[in-house]
């Protein structure tokens, strides 16, 4: 008995010391956007403006309708600001950023296939980004840059760059919100500028002042399946009081968070996000937020 | 955990307290050696994981040469007798039923790590009578977890492997009766892995099983025995992967599951597993022909299943489908001109110009094992970057949790009425009460999460009520710990009446048996979803179903050793309380035309037994109308969570089965098994399904026709050779699988969406008849082929005990291409416009990437036992 003692002693001592495995893995206070994401061994040499890579490749000019250069080869690096990204749902799978270096207001969107980039792509956020082994160019004349991607219906333009591509052409710098600095616009501004200039404003964040959404009754929501105006259709077009909407309109995802909310009634100062495609300037909200009561009525 | 193993300890501790007394010695019933090679086997790899859809079948026997060996014979590829679901097979301890009430299964977990409790064991086939049931349709086992009935003496073993679990330590101690008519029985395992001596890296393995039984002799007539016992297990899982990912890996027991969290190994699916149970049994000896027992019994399991989720982002999951090269470049159809666009590079180690995506995703995946595991550093940034922007946490690890409190009273009346004929009868009572919901176990370094349905906000607006998980406490700030999501009680109430009886008239065996149930189940919703306003909280309304089943079976003694035997049974069965619910998580409703599933069952089976022969050769066909069957899915085609569930389901199963063991000598033995089988959907039916998002039901026709049971080989045979002299036993069997099915995909056979694929057509025949022809996907299925398996021992007698040698290795040739089991993904390959028609083909194929799971290449358990 003795022995049976001292065996079930040991057996239950050597249970004891037993730990449960799950657990303990210490803090991740060390943690930041800064060391998870990007390549932090991009270095700021030969650094261009997105004018510099305009002239260097004829499929990214403005004018260009739809193109994607190859691969790029040079060591061209660029160092943009995040001026829109996904968090409201109604930007997928791409952001936009404003040209750090010539600070022109020159813009353009990075495609790339990955949701949640506004966790570590806020508004504001430096980046600089490594060309060498991307495509840039065009669709619809909206300048952007990504990895070449042809669609089902056969069109070829940067989009759908690979998560660990991007992870590998860029690296985070510094955190600047004041920086952006959205253009203001009433709306016969707007109206003016998208007819004259729409390539200067093409994935810009642009704020058109004391405007009204023809649609807006304090009912009416912002893109409820049911507004949609093509079976193929996924986003629903507003139109703004004052402005043409053939060529100028809101455009919501039915997948924005917010495409359910009730549009505002009234005056309201617009901000959003100007996604060419043609000749049609096409407003792309950020959150709900970028929609207020106009300030000077 | 701790918590938990200090109180078994303690209890261990309370029962040798009490085993004081000095116990008398009686002979114990010593197993052959490579019987623990069985136990260690079958516990280590099967029947524990209920991530995985399938399980094996409980199944042995004394006389049937095929069912004796069959159920651990093929286990390393998870078998299914008669590729029934394990509902069909029902497992008992002293007369009370362990399978699960809501699935009707058996989870082997429940007793694992119990190998000497569980030696002692009564077990029956279909069509055989046993002395505690009317057995089940996969056939019936009973445990008997009597103290006074297991053999006497202490049992120490210690064993290596592996496999699930690494190092395994067993002390068992039976003291038989003594002199005052007390029996006591006690008993600890401990199995354990890490995450780097698992066999499949990033699992890991931590249990403790405690047993403690005592028996009382009350007179001559009456015995009283208590047994408790629990099986505490914490472990990590393995995730079913497609090819692809497998080959990036380079091994077919990649695991996604995982990833680095400050260097230590996190897996991100882990089971808590706990299920204390304990019985009284009252042994009645009415009289020398009479005996009735009555089992009053119960359980509280407790299952905590983690999980990686996320919000507002992609499924961060490593190998998910956006991340690899398939989703670049279309494998299937080279000439798809998409493939073009992307350009090409020039690949070393392929030594050609590839496509230039495709082979990022190569390279990225292939060269770096930290890129195919889970990057928790990017979650937890993500996390900070989100709450920063104010928003809820991306990405938190959330369990799946199931508290059962289980009790039943069993009570069976075994009477010789003459040598030729016995009867027996029993009643069961049975109530079940499982709580299912869903907690937040961790949240990433995040500071804050809302109880509300996010993926319902872009289509009703965040103010809505109808995002709203719980209505009665609407936008509740989650932390760690709380329940968000759904809460609700599964009750169940079962009632039986059964009896048999079985007589010999001359050359024949008869065998009659009968039962009459009854079941009755009910929701009792705890959270007041914004989806179903007035039908989620609160108790839902009563279901109630009659059931019976009537058997008969007759076998002819034909003379020297040859007898035939033919058996029937036709049963009427309650359906699960799994599958009874349309949308559980949602609300009360009941899946419609809900109504008894009808089994019939025929068997024929010849049996020949000589001096070196025993033989079995059997047929059957099993015929199954009205099943229910309920599953859950993404669905594409609405981009939302759904739930499905199907009425109506008709099935068969038939197959033949043989079994022979020749003795060639004294010494060795020639052992062949083999069964070919078939068991499909016979019919098409109509799917109707809830969105998770919108509340609404959808229907459509299934064609589920010709699908087959999934996750075990139709087709099995081994040919084995068993040697044992002296002590010493060899055994070596080569085993061929084939016809390995996945679980299949209903959205894939939904006849919306192969009309949105232009994969439904009408025309015209010779006579002028419209015809319809569907081009309904075919089944994926796994690659079978040879598995060899072999085990020796050695038993040693001392002068005080004997010593016990043993290494069972499975897998010798290791052969790691044996698929399984697995399933197909229900994602759809092409795109949709927004009335769900389609709009174009993804690059990647979702159908020609099913998940699968692989047989473990060589592996194997040294086992040393020490009896005195």
């Amino acid at each position: 008995m003795k022995k049976t003692l001292f065996a079930l002693t040991a057996f239950a001592a050597a249970l004891l010391i037993t730990s449960c495995q799950d657990g303990g893995y210490g803090d991740m206070d060390h943690v930041s956007a800064e060391t998870a994401y990007g390549n932090n061994e991009i270095t700021e040499q030969n650094v261009v403006t997105l004018a510099d890579v305009e002239k260097a490749f004829p499929e990214f000019n403005n004018s260009s309708y739809r193109g994607c250069s190859k691969a790029i080869e040079q060591d061209m690096k660029l160092r943009l600001r995040v001026t829109a990204n996904d968090i409201g749902g109604n930007i997928y799978n791409y952001i936009a950023c404003e040209d750090a270096t010539s600070n022109d207001g020159k813009s353009v969107l990075i495609y790339v296939y990955s949701g949640g980039l506004f966790s570590y792509l806020p508004v504001g956020q430096e980046i600089l980004v490594d060309l060498k082994g991307l495509s840039v160019g065009t669709n619809g004349n909206q300048q952007a840059i990504s990895t070449p991607y042809m669609t089902s219906s056969g069109n070829t333009y940067p989009k759908n760059m690979p998560f660990w591509v991007w992870q590998k052409h860029f690296r985070i710098m510094g955190y600047n919100p004041e920086a952006v600095k959205t253009q203001e616009f009433t709306v016969d501004q707007f109206k003016n500028e998208v007819s004259k200039n729409i390539a200067n404003l093409a994935g810009r964040v642009v704020t058109i002042k004391n405007a009204e959404i023809t649609d807006a009754d304090g009912e009416k929501k912002w893109a409820p399946k049911s507004d949609l105006a093509s079976t193929n259709d996924f986003n629903v077009e507003r139109a703004i009081v004052g402005l043409p909407k053939s060529t100028i309109f809101i455009s919501t995802s039915t997948s924005a968070k917010f495409s359910n909310d009730v549009m505002p009634a009234g005056k309201v100062d617009i901000t959003a996000l100007v996604v060419r495609y043609g000749n049609k300037c096409q407003l792309t909200l950020r959150t709900a937020n970028d929609v207020k009561p106009a300030v000077n009525r | 955990m701790k918590k938990k193993q200090t109180l078994v300890v303690a209890l261990i501790a309370l029962g040798q307290f009490a085993m004081a007394q000095k116990p008398y010695a009686t002979d114990s019933i010593e197993s052959a050696v490579d019987e623990e090679a069985q136990f260690t086997f079958t516990e280590a790899q099967l029947g524990e994981d209920d991530d995985m859809s399938q399980s094996v079948t409980i199944l042995n026997s004394n006389s049937n040469a095929y069912a004796s060996e069959v159920g651990y014979a093929f286990s390393p590829v998870r078998f299914r007798y008669r590729a029934f679901n394990q509902k069909y097979n029902d497992i008992y301890v002293n007369g009370m039923q362990l399978n699960d009430m809501e699935s009707g299964q058996f989870r082997y977990s429940l007793v694992g790590g119990l190998n000497n409790q569980t030696r002692s064991v009564e077990f029956a086939l279909p069509f055989e009578d046993n002395q505690f049931s009317l057995t089940a349709m996969g056939g019936s086992n009973n445990y008997n977890f009597r103290a006074g009935s297991m053999p006497s003496g202490h049992r120490v073993s210690i064993a290596g492997a592996n496999r699930n679990y690494t190092a395994r330590a067993m002390y068992t101690y039976n003291s038989g009766f003594n002199n005052n008519g007390w029996a006591f029985s006690g008993s600890l395992t401990y199995r354990w892995s890490n995450t780097k001596t698992a066999y499949v890296k990033g699992t890991f393995y931590n249990s403790l099983s405690y047993f403690f039984g005592v028996e009382k002799l009350l007179g001559t007539r009456h015995s009283l025995s208590f047994a408790t016992w629990g099986n505490p297990t914490e472990r990590a899982s393995q995730a079913g992967c497609t090819d692809e990912s497998y080959w990036l890996a380079n091994s077919n027991f990649y695991n996604p599951y995982w990833g680095y969290q400050n260097g230590k190994i996190r897996n991100s699916r882990v089971v808590n597993d706990f299920a204390p149970s304990g019985l009284f049994t009252w042994d009645f000896k009415i009289n020398d022909n009479a005996k009735l027992t009555t089992t009053l019994g119960g359980r509280y399991s407790m299952y905590k299943s983690t999980k990686l989720n996320y919000n507002n982002s992609d499924n961060p999951q490593p190998d998910y489908w956006k991340r690899l090269p398939s989703a670049f470049y279309d494998v299937w159809n080279p000439d798809n001109p998409r493939n073009a666009a992307q350009g090409t590079i020039f690949a070393p180690e392929f030594g050609q110009e590839v496509p230039r995506n495709w082979y990022s995703a190569y390279q990225y995946l292939a060269y770096s094992e930290a890129n195919r595991q889970v990057n928790w550093d990017r979650l937890y940034a993500s996390n900070k970057g989100a709450n920063a922007a104010g928003a809820d946490a991306m990405y938190f690890v959330q369990a799946k949790r199931i508290d059962v409190l289980n009790l039943q009273l069993n009570s069976v009346l075994n009477i010789d009425i003459d040598p030729k004929r016995h009867f027996t009868a029993g009643i069961g009572l049975g109530a079940n009460n499982g709580r299912h919901y869903q907690s937040m176990e961790d949240l990433l370094g995040s500071s804050s999460f809302h109880n509300i349905n996010t993926y319902a906000i872009s289509k009703f607006g965040v103010n809505s009520p109808k995002v709203q998980y719980d209505l009665n406490n609407p936008n509740a700030v989650v932390r760690e710990g709380d329940v968000f999501g759904y809460d609700y009680y599964i009750n169940i109430h079962k009632a039986n009446a059964w009896t048999a009886y079985t007589a010999n008239h001359g050359r024949a065996h008869l065998f009659f048996g009968g039962k009459l149930g009854y079941t009755d189940m009910q929701r009792d919703g705890k959270m007041r979803h914004g989806l179903a306003e007035n039908n989620s909280y609160g108790k839902s309304g009563i279901a109630r179903f009659l059931e019976g089943t009537a058997k008969a079976a007759v076998s002819f003694n034909l003379g020297k050793g040859h007898a035939l035997s033919l058996g029937g049974s036709f049963e009427s069965r309650a359906p699960q309380a799994s599958t009874a619910f349309a949308a559980p998580e949602m609300c009360n409703d009941f899946v419609t035309h809900l109504k008894n599933e009808m089994v019939t069952n025929v068997e024929l089976s010849y049996q020949m037994s000589t001096s070196w022969l025993a033989m079995n050769a059997s047929g059957y066909y099993t015929f199954i109308t009205d099943g229910t069957e309920w599953q859950n899915y993404y669905y594409d085609d609405d981009n939302t969570f759904t739930y499905v569930s199907m009425t109506g389901v008709h099935k068969a199963a038939y197959g033949a089965e043989l079994g022979a063991r020749v003795k060639l000598t004294s010494f060795l033995d020639f052992e062949a098994l083999g069964t070919i089988s078939d068991a499909k959907y016979l019919n098409n039916n109509t799917a109707r399904y809830m969105l998770s998002t919108e509340g609404t039901y959808k229907e459509t026709t299934v064609y589920s026709k010709d699908m087959r049971e999934s996750g075990t080989p139709l087709t099995a045979t081994s040919l084995g050779l068993s040697f044992h002299m002296n002590g010493w036993y060899i055994d070596l069997a080569a085993k061929w699988y084939d016809r390995i099915y996945l679980s299949w995909s209903m959205p894939l056979r939904y006849e919306t969406s192969l009309a949105a694929q232009g994969l439904i057509n009408t025309g015209v025949d010779e006579n002028g008849n419209i015809t319809t022809n569907v081009d309904v996907p075919g089944q994926s299925l796994g690659k079978g082929g040879w598995m060899v398996d072999g085990s020796i021992g050695k038993n040693i007698y001392l002068k005080k005990g004997s010593l016990s040698f043993n290494l069972s290795l499975t897998n010798i040739l290791n052969n790691v291409k044996i698929c399984t089991g697995g399933y197909e993904q229900a994602r759809q390959g092409y795109t949709t416009n927004n009335d769900g028609s389609m709009s174009g083909q993804r690059i990647y194929s979702f159908y020609n990437n099913p998940k699968k799971f692989y047989a473990y290449g060589t592996n194997g358990m040294f086992n040393v036992t020490y009896k005195f």
